[in-house]
């Protein structure tokens, strides 16, 4: 059982989520026992290698995944907040496991909404990017045709599309890949959601494009009090935008804290070898740290023990737990197994011995 | 647009030309000569030289050629050898039949490929989208003549419910008995082509469907809560249909050359049929104005369907 934190005034409440997809007929737990809450006014990050499950996650919240080859187990709640006539705000929890298709679509692109990894891929080649973003509105408003087409214009200034009349009546192969992610963000937030999931949403970007387009994702989250999961693996990007780090590895979350714990005192062995890997403009060393090995593939996955552990395998297993828990190390700081206690790299040892 | 489509004209043209010459020299270079056919034992060798002096056999090709696309260009194909009329009318008597079967065929072709492709691009590995694959692979198996036969055979002869050759009943008159005797002659023709002809059509729909599917795009539309349905027809199938239509004015002029077999199993008087005929005649002067008007259907084609593609796809629209 992982640690859970249960938050009255949380967004999302995400507790022992396992998914699992189908391969060759069996069912491979892609991430297992995800506790985890989102508040409003957060920008939370998830990072990790390719294929740690932080996509799935993501997907896993918004439902986004082929259910027929799917399982998702435990419980996502998205509390969402209803302002009555008088002006007060009532909570109505959504339990998001299992949900009905019209129940989900009801809530995506209204209360949550998704911007794509591959802005070049993610908008309709067919479609005008006006009626691309209209088509969200027509879902989830009554508003009038007048009132859309207002409103879709209103979005693409706020991404910071500079002639938005025009941008509305072009087709996204008219754009560049910074205006066409732009375009995705004035999707997701065009019926001011609540949750906005980012799933790395620069990496297909250049340098001077990214920092815009995270600029542009903390204000939006600021004005509309939303919360924001944002996955990537680039630290930089974490330590510049994000609010709370959740650091995961082979499909479970290994450690959680703020951004000031999680770059200032690291834990988790893995979150210590992520940091160490990346390059430091002050550092002598020209060579970089490389993880050992690679995270095990969703077959062979191992379910017990440290799945940190063969990617560190000079350290003892007496290290290890053998069913690895999270533990808080400070508040609002957790993390999980006990071989981070004892845990030096393989040149430091060697400091120390001589 | 019209620009594009002006400027694809033009190509066309040295396209024709190197077209002709081919065409022209191939069909010299084929054995025999037209009167191989008509000699008996009787004719005597200067006859035949006579015969060949007076059809301009003897002078050099391009000097034929050079006559050939004169009289080219003022309308002239020459005369049939076989048929003893101008080669002009005698394939515009011929066209109109090639033209509706094939247009039937097609439509017909369309009509079972497509939603036969959508059904099992969209339901993929399901029970029907098996039967609908099973289906695939024996009409691209079966050699179109083998079924043309089979269906000849079974509904013609056997069950006797279509006429098995021609184009028109003899007296049938004219106005509504023609059309309708016409249409009857067509049904099993094109009936048993488009069954046979779905097959590229239908698997590209699905395999398109299917990849189409797991898009990006497709998944911006589910995040923005669109429903299944509209997901469905508004961003994965009209994205999949792109290559069908770019492929469907291409498919329409190559039908009208490609229709040899059905034409000839049926009888058909169409060009298919007169090709054939021409083939085995040496009819020169037909057999060239068919390939090159085969090979100029061709290029039309390619022009339509891109013309066809500029209007569907705004990613290949010139302004």
């Amino acid at each position: 059982m992982g640690f859970v934190i249960v938050s009255e005034n949380s967004l999302l409440t995400i507790q022992h989520v396992d998914t699992a997809f189908k391969v060759n007929g069996q069912f491979y737990n892609a991430i297992t026992d995800v506790s985890l809450d989102l508040y409003p006014d957060e920008i939370l990050a998830i990072v990790g290698e390719s294929g740690c499950g932080k996509s799935t996650l993501a997907t896993s919240v918004i439902g986004l995944h082929n259910m027929s080859s799917t399982e998702i187990s435990g419980s996502i709640v998205y509390h969402q907040r209803v302002v009555k006539e008088d002006g007060s705000i009532s909570i109505k929890d959504h339990e998001l496991v299992g949900m009905s298709a019209d129940e989900m679509n009801a809530l995506r692109g209204n209360d949550m909404g998704m911007i794509f990894q591959d802005p070049l891929a993610a908008l309709n080649p067919l479609m005008r990017i006006g009626d691309q973003i209209k088509e969200n509105l027509d879902f989830h408003t009554t508003m009038s045709e007048e009132e859309k087409r207002a409103r879709v214009i209103e979005l693409l200034d706020q991404v910071g599309i500079p002639k938005p009349e025009r941008v509305a009546k072009m087709y996204p192969h008219e754009l560049s890949g910074g205006m066409r992610q732009r375009v995705i963000i004035a999707i997701a937030i065009a019926c001011k959601p609540d949750v906005i999931i980012a799933d790395e949403p620069t990496t297909a970007l250049d340098v001077t494009i990214q920092a815009q387009i995270l600029d542009l994702l903390r204000d939006i989250q600021e004005e509309k009090h939303a919360g924001v999961i944002l996955i990537t693996h680039d630290l930089g990007v974490v330590a510049e935008t994000a609010d709370r780090v959740a650091v995961m590895y082979a499909g479970q979350i290994v450690e959680v804290g703020s951004t000031k714990q999680i770059f200032e005192n690291p834990k988790h062995p893995y979150t210590r070898s992520l940091l160490r890997s990346m390059p430091q403009a002050d550092s002598e060393n020209d060579d970089l740290y490389v993880i050992d090995g690679m995270v095990p593939s969703l077959k062979n996955m191992p379910q017990k023990g440290c799945r940190f552990a063969p990617r560190v395998s000079w350290i003892p297993v007496s290290e290890h737990e053998e069913d690895p828990v999270m533990h808080e190390v400070e508040p609002g700081h957790e993390v999980r197994c006990t071989c981070y206690k004892n845990f030096k790299f393989p040149d430091e040892e060697q400091v120390d011995e001589q | 647009m019209w620009k594009t489509v002006l400027r694809r004209v033009l190509i066309m043209i040295p396209e024709i030309i190197i077209l002709s010459i081919f065409v022209f020299v191939l069909a010299k270079m084929m054995p025999g000569d037209p009167f191989t056919g008509s000699i008996t034992p009787q004719t005597s060798p200067a006859r035949i030289h006579e015969l060949k002096v007076q059809a301009g056999l003897y002078d050099p090709w391009y000097v034929q050629y050079g006559r050939w696309i004169t009289n080219l260009f003022h309308g002239d194909l020459g005369v049939s050898y076989q048929f003893k009329t101008p080669v002009a009318d005698l394939i515009a008597s011929r066209a109109g039949n090639t033209l509706w079967l094939s247009l039937v065929i097609v439509v017909l072709s369309y009509l079972f490929a497509i939603p036969l492709g959508i059904i099992a691009g969209r339901f993929e590995n399901s029970k029907s989208d098996r039967v609908i694959q099973l289906y695939n692979y024996i009409s691209y198996a079966i050699p179109g003549f083998v079924f043309y036969l089979l269906g000849l055979w079974l509904f013609g002869y056997v069950l006797g419910i279509f006429p098995t050759s021609g184009s028109v009943s003899i007296g049938a008159g004219s106005g509504f008995g023609y059309v309708m005797s016409r249409i009857y002659h067509m049904i099993l023709p094109a009936l048993l082509a488009a069954l046979i002809s779905t097959t590229s059509t239908c698997q590209y729909l699905r395999s398109e469907i299917i990849d189409s599917k797991t898009q990006d795009y497709v998944k911006t539309a589910r995040a923005k809560g669109v429903p299944e349905k509209t997901v469905f027809n508004r961003h994965i199938l009209r994205n999949s249909l792109l290559p069908i239509a770019a492929f469907a004015g291409y498919s329409i002029t190559g039908l009208l050359g490609g229709s040899i077999f059905i034409e000839t199993v049926f009888s058909y008087p169409g060009m298919g049929l007169l090709f054939i005929n021409s083939l085995t005649n040496r009819d020169y002067s037909v057999i060239t104005a068919l390939v090159l008007l085969f090979g100029i259907l061709n290029l039309i084609g390619t022009l339509l369907s891109d013309i066809i593609l500029s209007i569907v796809d705004p990613r290949v629209r010139i302004e």
